[in-house]
């Protein structure tokens, strides 16, 4: 036990380790990006002229212009300025015949360029709301006529949003086919990258709100695509060129979003980690909506606090709030560390919280603007990282449904295999119940019957004057009486006439030898109540012993078998079955009908 | 004048006495000659290689076998000779498969001599004894629908008459043959050819239901399954 905890406080040491060079890899390919675009071009010029002046033409020559070194941020050199001309310097050889180009990494927000007195490019809308190029390079071909040998004069008028805001980079001017290539990897990496992360975001969201919509159990799924949204609608203002609303208006849509964007990361970690804060949970969505609402009002009155407060407030507190799914995480990974969906988000969480947190430093001043805005850059490694954890859990779930489902199958047909066995056995005892009955009424019909005949036969073949024609007479009746309790075994479904028509058949053979005429007028019978076996064996004895009382006196004759129905005294229906020998009724039965019949 | 030649009987019984006795019945009239007298199927078969008679008397209980097999046997290899079930009861379940199988006509053991003589010389005449719980079987049996022709340009399987209906339905409430034949205008010798012919049809219907039921478990194929329904 002593040894356990120094090697489990080792191994603890080792895991935060690993976790962190794993959020600092992923920053790695973000930083090779960011010092990708901040290579300067060949042909940069660092030292201008600037002229305060808010004209759209070149300023006068008796303008007054004063020394700036470039890249120039208003925010400490002029943050009341709107626009500020720029005039550079710059020497083109006699001899050469390449065409220029004039390269600006990036403007805050708009500019357009001169050579020699003429504009030669301009990054879009000069009326408000402006165009926006602060995170797009701008490369304008210089047509060759305006150029002289010689020293040459560059003017770039820039223009910006909100006072204070403008920044410019330090331009270069060079050959066209130098410049162009390193153009083009800038744009790849500000524009084309963020377009297809931002595409690929709302993808990926619109697939996790559809898992959301079908199976609102996990919620994870929903806030998963809330943060998504969130985060590109914040992003828009990366690529965005020509807004279509205010630029207040934007700026509250923008800063908003990332709030939302901090918000909504909380209750995806704390949902998918399965940790609950109810308060904590419900005061963010609470200070979400109110700040959102405050910001709103300052926006729409054009109050000058607006910016500061919503860049150096309510960032840093959406920046803060965000920090708090740690408190979720941390504690669950010193619990579980070898989870490896919470070391995963761990890794995510610190990737994309680490690139805010530089981007926030840039928005509050803290260091210095131009470069590239890491957070976005972080998305492949979010969604990634996080979509991979949600396909699992969805795989895992799927895999469980089916693991359940197939147990829950397993259940129901052992289940059914229990019922059909306990109705077998019910069959079974019913049966054998129905059986067992069945054979006491043959055994006691046999008895009745056959038995006794039998036993008949047999004390008259120990009298010795008994003849041979009487021993065949009691061994035949023995086997008529046989035949009758067979035929009464026939399902007759409350039918008589069928076995009194069978025992008619046996015995005409009989009555034909014997020169008796049967009268057989018999009426079709409605089914009969209760016509059990042994009720139509008794009704078969009566009517058999009428015909072999008849055969018995070797006198033929004429034996009348009626069936019909009748109404009883009592005024109900009811079928009758008479035997008259001669004109004399020896039989009359009458047998009530089944109801319904 | 000529008499005419004496009908063969080849009498299949096991027990000596019923034998014997049956023996005795045959031999003694003039219309039959006794062919044989065979206590087990194997001594049938043996009598049936040599000469195939024109009516064979068979228990349907034997030592070595079921006389239904015996019938089954021998219909295929003479279609003419008829064959008829020796039995105690008479009852449907015996009699009914035994005329699936081609038989076409049944007498009881404890018969009189008369009787058992009248009996295989009507048989011999085209009819055929029927009893009431017989007749009500068939009336429920062909009252199912019949399976399909096997195959499908097959023979028709056959079903009831409306005569036929007729004299099924009198039979099962009991009547005679002659009071049958008095109450439908027609002979009571009609009567029992109709029965004949009744027993006739149910065989082909039990081999076609055999056939059809045999295709559905996918024991014969089409082709080959008609040829066995109709093989008589």
């Amino acid at each position: 036990m002593r040894r356990a905890r120094p090697d489990g406080a080792a191994r603890s040491a080792v895991h935060w380790f690993a976790l962190v060079v794993a959020a600092a890899v992923s920053w790695v390919p973000i930083v090779g990006l960011s010092w990708l675009v901040a290579i300067e071009a060949p042909g940069t010029i660092h030292h201008a002229e600037i002229a305060l002046v808010a004209a759209s033409s070149r300023p006068p020559t008796d303008a007054v212009w004063t020394a700036a070194t470039l890249p120039d941020d208003w925010r400490a050199t002029h943050p009341e300025a709107r626009e500020v001309w720029y005039r550079l310097r710059f020497e083109r050889a006699a001899a050469t015949g390449d065409r220029l180009g004039v390269y600006l990494p990036m403007v805050a927000m708009n500019a357009s360029v001169f050579v020699n007195g003429r504009l030669v490019g301009s990054g879009g809308r000069f009326t408000e709301p402006i165009a926006r190029n602060w995170n797009r390079p701008l490369l304008f071909a210089v047509p060759t006529s305006v150029l002289v040998p010689g020293a040459n004069v560059l003017h770039v008028r820039v223009v910006t949003d909100l006072p204070g805001n403008g920044l410019v980079p330090a331009p270069a001017v060079a050959p066209l086919a130098v410049l162009a290539p390193i153009h083009q990897r800038a744009a790849f990496v500000r524009r084309t990258l963020l377009w297809t992360l931002i595409v690929f975001r709302l993808v990926v969201a619109a697939f996790t709100a559809a898992i959301f919509v079908m199976w609102r159990r996990e919620t994870y799924y929903g806030w998963f695509a809330l943060c998504a949204v969130a985060w590109v609608l914040a992003e828009v203002n990366l690529v965005a060129v020509d807004i279509p609303v205010s630029v207040t208006a934007w700026y509250w849509l923008f800063n908003v979003a990332i709030g939302w964007w901090g918000i909504f990361a909380v209750r995806l970690v704390l949902s998918f980690i399965g940790v609950a804060k109810p308060r904590a949970e419900r005061g963010l969505m609470i200070a979400g909506a109110l700040g959102s609402a405050a910001l709103a009002v300052l926006a729409a009155t054009g109050s000058p606090h607006f910016n500061p407060l919503a860049v150096n407030l309510w960032l840093t507190l959406a920046f803060g709030a965000s920090c708090y799914l740690f408190r979720g995480v941390l504690p669950r990974l010193r619990d579980y560390p070898d989870a490896i969906e919470l070391n995963v988000v761990f890794v995510v969480a610190s990737s994309v919280i680490g690139c805010v947190l530089f981007d926030l430093l840039m928005q509050l001043g803290l260091r210095p603007r131009g470069g590239l805005t890491l957070p976005p850059y972080s998305a492949f490694v979010a969604v990634v990282g996080m979509g991979w954890v949600l396909v699992r859990r969805f795989v895992g779930a799927l895999r469980e449904a089916r693991a359940l489902a197939a147990t829950l199958e397993q259940r129901v047909r052992e289940q059914t295999a229990e019922v059909e066995a306990s109705y077998g056995r019910i069959l079974a005892t019913e049966r054998a119940r129905v059986l067992s009955e069945e054979r006491e009424r043959i055994l006691r019909d046999m008895d009745e019957g056959l038995g006794s005949q039998l036993v008949s036969t047999l004390a008259m073949t120990e009298r010795p004057e008994t003849s041979v024609e009487e021993l065949q007479g009691s061994v035949r009746a023995a086997l008529d009486d046989l035949r009758l309790v067979i035929d009464s075994l026939d399902p007759l479904e409350g039918e008589l006439l069928p076995a009194l028509a069978m025992l008619r058949s046996r015995l005409q053979p009989r009555l034909d030898a014997a020169g008796v005429a049967v009268e057989w007028r018999v009426a079709d019978l409605p089914p009969l109540a209760g016509l059990t076996p042994h009720g139509v064996l008794q009704i078969l004895r009566l009517v058999q012993r009428a015909f072999t009382d008849v055969l018995s006196r070797g006198q033929g004759g004429r034996l009348g078998v009626h069936t019909g129905t009748e109404v009883a005294g009592n005024g109900t229906r009811a079928a009758f079955v008479e035997i008259v020998d001669g004109a004399a009724a020896v039989v009359r039965l009458a047998l009530p009908l089944a109801e319904g019949a | 004048m000529t008499r005419p030649p004496a009908h063969t009987v080849l009498l299949v019984e096991d027990d000596a006495a019923t034998r014997s006795r049956l023996a005795r019945v045959i031999e003694r009239d003039a219309d039959f000659h006794l062919v044989g007298a065979a206590a087990s199927c194997r001594e049938a078969r043996e009598r049936l290689a040599q000469a195939a008679p024109d009516v064979l008397l068979v228990d349907l209980g034997l030592p070595d076998g079921s006389g239904i097999d015996l019938i089954r046997e021998l219909k295929q290899r003479s279609a003419a000779t008829e064959a008829m079930v020796i039995t105690v009861f008479g009852d449907e379940k015996h009699v009914v498969a035994a005329i699936e199988a081609g038989a076409t006509g049944y007498v009881l053991k404890d018969g009189t001599d008369r009787y058992i003589a009248d009996s295989i010389r009507e048989l011999i005449r085209g009819g055929s004894p029927i009893s009431p719980a017989i007749a009500r079987h068939l009336l429920q049996r062909f009252r199912a629908p019949a399976p399909p022709r096997v195959p499908e340009n097959g023979p028709d399987v056959p079903g009831l008459t409306e005569r036929e209906h007729e004299v099924l339905a009198l039979l099962v409430k009991g009547f005679t043959f002659h009071e049958i034949g008095e109450l439908l205008g027609i002979s009571a010798h009609t009567v029992t050819t109709h029965v004949k012919h009744l027993y006739v049809k149910l065989e082909v219907r039990s081999r076609a239901e055999a056939v059809y039921e045999a295709l559905q478990l996918g024991m014969v194929k089409s082709s080959d399954g008609g040829g066995g329904a109709r093989r008589r």
